[in-house]
């Protein structure tokens, strides 16, 4: 993974927003509800670890799946919202393992997405930069056609 | 004569192979010249045509341009092998050795239409000069007594397999005078004065009216017909140069001292001197020097004096005498006019007061090589003999003592001092080299003498001889002491101590030849070096390149045409240009300066290219001699052009270009076809789009090679990606909080 292997520095950009979400969200749970407070923290467990892992200027892996994680732990944190005794309804949700199924299965997405999209990309671009060279080469070959082979090696003197 | 200087004539080897050798001009690149050379450009595009013949105008003022009609009137018979004027056939099989010279060689003629036999040919070979000049004048003339040409004409020789000039003589009426003393012995004093030299002085005067000097008046070259009233006939001066065939007992003593063919133009004086040698042989009746060695009968003349050398073999009468003192005179103005002879002839002069010697004696005599020597002429002669002597003689102070002292010429002697001194200092401007060193104190020891060099004396006007015949041997170190004669101005130092030559009629054309062969074998260019002074030296030269060596050229046109033809017949590209052509084109139009094209100064690769050059000078001998066309040489040429044409870069126009050369080729006009590859325009268009062209490539090339680095390009797509990642994932985010937000509200 790229995430785990990347070695840059920690960057002051570091995602703030999502920092800040997620302070709020465990801070207002933490007020609430002990449990809810718990579940923030074990609901938020793969953008906890990503960021911490994440070394990359960018921080794109800790927030793509800091978002995916959200995704994940949104539906429940407003049904504790909504609900009437959100310790109960914490420790309920707690305890479903379905909940946990939902909620990690939403972060592996951001995992995947982190790991397949640049790859896609990289090698879209790299396909690009082949056809641009074979351009490239045509339109060298067809000064060469013109003005003969002495084009080349007098290239680099001019 | 030393052995070095008639080893000249000897030994005629390596003929063909020699010319290749100077096609680097190589031989005087150790010539230090002392000739500013002005670096004018002749422009041959670049000067206005005249509209009515389109013909390029020239810098034909030049001595040179004043050989061109010299030649013209000598018909070149390229239809009839053999057969001189349609009539004269040459009897290859039957030579006449007693009216051969060294470089012209006689034979018997049939008469095709008159079956007469009292005409014969003499061919010359076409690598000597010759005396075309008089050839020219004397065919037009009749003067009685004497051989003429009948017939003159330039023609292929199958018995020599290549072409030949070829003049037809009469044979002289009688015998000679050798012959005529061996039959009857001496002749009387009255009959040598009233017959003889008043014949032949009328003769002479006649040819000296015509400014032809004979310079073979000799027993063998004067004939006497004892059948007719033993009448005189003097036979003919055109089969060698001037004095070339003389013996050197006949030659006043300034030219006795040079070798044969370096005795250049002659004058009315040495024909005279020969006239009174001609009256002593005639008055002992037997060739008295015969057995002696010649180098010791100069040696007595130049010790003695000559006139003194021939009274000591006999007794004269004191009216032969006063005759032979005024004729065999050493000193030069002394020596007797023909008005003087005239004079005398009439009883109304005699000679007194003549001088006997060539040079007052010193009072005390000086050794060198075992020798003791009174005068300095012939000391200059023995050091010139001794070469490698002399170089530490002349530096002796005893010598210079010897000159200030007992010769009492003290402007000579500190002359010789300052040259000493000269070579003396080991460097800067004015240090000399022991062999320029010996010959500037020859010249200043002997200013009556001949130019001497290691190997090589000459007069002034025999340079060119000398130089064309030390070309025909094949003799580099000939040439090189030539082109330091040329080079180091060694006639500026003669003409610096004799002051009164410079007013010579006689030297003023040779001296101003001489001065403009200097510049020209400074440049190394194409239609200079030393082959454009042989030329310019030698007007009566043929060309000497070994492309034409068989063909006799004597014009540029009969060189075009010649050229043209051989294309024509060779069925393989041949060479058409070489420093000897070139030189012999620009010899014969007089051309003074650097041959240029027009606009290519700064496209070096075209104006240097050999074929350009050549072109170049082919289309100004067109132009020059109207020629309308010549289409084997122009074909060649557009051959040849391929390579300039690759120097084009764009490939469309090189084709379109090298369309254009082949369809004016076919119409045979080299002006056309130089005017065509030199555009100006078009190089300069061709080289900044090739220019801008490397500059694109360039580019590109940069592109691709940012292209190329995988690694890099990963990288940045990686990077995008995550990027993209970040969006997608805030964008679903976002997206899904909104909707539960809203739904949540909603179920409020």
């Amino acid at each position: 993974m790229v995430i785990e292997t990347s070695t840059q520095e920690d960057h002051p950009s570091v995602s703030i927003v999502i920092k800040i979400i997620a302070s709020l969200i465990a801070f207002a749970a933490l007020v609430v509800s002990g449990y809810a407070f718990i579940f923030v923290l074990f609901g938020m467990l793969p953008t906890i670890v990503a960021m911490t892992i994440d070394r990359r200027v960018t921080r794109s892996a800790s927030n793509t799946i800091g978002a995916f994680n959200l995704m994940g732990v949104m539906p429940y944190l407003i049904q504790l919202w909504n609900s009437s005794d959100v310790s109960q309804e914490a420790q309920h949700i707690l305890t479903d393992v379905y909940v946990w199924f939902y909620i990690y299965s939403a972060a592996a997405l951001g995992w995947i997405m982190i790991w397949i999209m640049p790859q896609i990309w990289a090698n879209i671009v790299i396909s690009r930069a082949h056809n641009k060279v074979a351009q490239l080469e045509q339109a060298q070959e067809k000064l060469v056609e013109e003005w003969g082979e002495e084009v080349r090696p007098h290239a680099r003197e001019v | 004569m030393s052995d070095a200087q008639t080893e000249i004539l000897s030994d005629r080897d390596e003929q063909g192979s020699f010319l290749e050798d100077f096609e680097d001009a190589s031989y005087v690149k150790d010539i230090p010249f002392n000739v500013v050379v002005e670096e004018e450009v002749f422009d041959i595009l670049g000067r206005p045509e005249t509209e009515e013949e389109g013909q390029m105008e020239f810098d034909s003022s030049g001595e040179d341009a004043r050989n061109i009609g010299r030649f013209e009137n000598i018909f070149r018979n390229t239809s009839e092998p053999d057969v001189i004027a349609g009539r004269y056939k040459i009897c290859i099989d039957q030579p006449l050795p007693q009216y051969s010279a060294p470089h012209t060689k006689a034979f018997a003629i049939e008469d095709l239409r008159n079956r007469i036999d009292n005409l014969y040919v003499l061919l010359f070979e076409p690598q000597h000069p010759t005396r075309l000049e008089s050839i020219s004048i004397l065919k037009n003339q009749l003067l009685n007594d004497f051989q003429l040409p009948v017939e003159v004409q330039i023609l292929y020789v199958t018995g020599h397999s290549q072409y030949q000039l070829a003049v037809v003589l009469a044979f002289p009426n009688g015998i000679s005078f050798r012959e005529y003393v061996r039959l009857k012995g001496a002749c009387s004093e009255n009959f040598i004065t009233s017959h003889v030299l008043l014949s032949v002085i009328q003769i002479l005067s006649q040819l000296h009216r015509l400014g032809i000097v004979h310079g073979s008046i000799n027993p063998d070259r004067v004939y006497i017909d004892p059948n007719n009233n033993n009448k005189i006939m003097v036979g003919e001066c055109i089969s060698g140069l001037c004095g070339e065939t003389q013996p050197g007992v006949f030659e006043p003593i300034e030219r006795a001292t040079c070798h044969p063919i370096s005795r250049g133009a002659g004058d009315v004086s040495a024909d005279l001197y020969a006239l009174g040698m001609l009256c002593f042989y005639l008055f002992v009746g037997y060739d008295s020097f015969s057995d002696h060695e010649p180098d010791d009968i100069l040696q007595q003349r130049l010790a003695k004096g000559s006139y003194n050398v021939i009274a000591g073999l006999a007794l004269f009468p004191n009216s032969l005498r006063d005759l032979l003192k005024g004729l065999v005179c050493d000193k030069r103005a002394d020596r007797w006019k023909e008005r003087q002879i005239f004079d005398w002839l009439q009883g109304t002069v005699s000679n007194q007061n003549s001088l006997l010697q060539y040079h007052s004696q010193a009072t005390r005599q000086i050794m060198f090589n075992d020798q003791y020597f009174y005068s300095c002429h012939s000391l200059a002669y023995e050091l010139s003999c001794y070469w490698e002597a002399a170089k530490k003689f002349l530096k002796d102070p005893m010598f210079i003592k010897w000159v200030d002292r007992s010769v009492g010429d003290i402007r000579m002697a500190s002359r010789l001092l300052s040259n000493t001194k000269m070579v003396q200092q080991k460097s800067g401007l004015v240090a000399l080299d022991e062999n320029d060193f010996v010959s500037r104190s020859l010249v200043m020891l002997d200013p009556d003498g001949p130019l001497r060099m290691r190997e090589v004396a000459t007069t002034i006007s025999g340079v060119g001889t000398t130089l064309a015949h030390s070309y025909v041997k094949g003799k580099k170190d000939y040439m090189r002491a030539v082109a330091k004669i040329i080079a180091n101005n060694l006639v500026g130092i003669y003409l610096d101590i004799r002051p009164d030559l410079k007013k010579s009629i006689l030297l003023h054309n040779d001296l101003q030849l001489l001065e403009s062969a200097s510049p020209m074998l400074a440049r190394k260019d194409y239609g200079f070096g030393l082959e454009r002074v042989l030329y310019h030296l030698n007007p009566s030269l043929p060309c000497q390149s070994p492309i034409v060596a068989n063909e006799c050229i004597y014009t540029i046109g009969e060189l075009m045409q010649t050229l043209d033809e051989k294309v024509r017949q060779s069925r393989k590209p041949i060479k058409i240009m070489d420093r000897h052509i070139a030189a012999f084109i620009a010899s014969r139009f007089g051309i003074s300066n650097e041959v240029r094209i027009s606009g290519l100064s700064e496209f070096k690769a075209f104006e240097r290219n050999d074929t350009m050059r050549a072109l170049v000078f082919l289309s100004i001998a067109q132009k020059r001699c109207k020629i309308k066309s010549l289409k084997g040489l122009s074909l060649l040429i557009a051959d040849s052009l391929k390579p300039v044409i690759e120097l084009f870069h764009n490939r469309r126009f090189q084709k379109d270009l090298e369309g254009r050369v082949s369809k004016i080729a076919k119409k045979g006009d080299l002006s056309e076809l130089l005017k065509t590859m030199s555009n100006n325009a078009q190089i300069q268009s061709d080289f900044q789009g090739f220019k801008k062209a490397c500059e694109n490539y360039r580019y590109l090339e940069a592109r691709i090679q940012q292209l190329s680095d995988l690694k890099k390009i990963y990288e940045i797509g990686y990077s995008y990606g995550l990027r993209f990642s970040v969006v997608i994932s805030y964008l679903i985010c976002s997206a899904v909080i909104i909707m539960l937000i809203t739904r949540s509200l909603g179920s409020l």
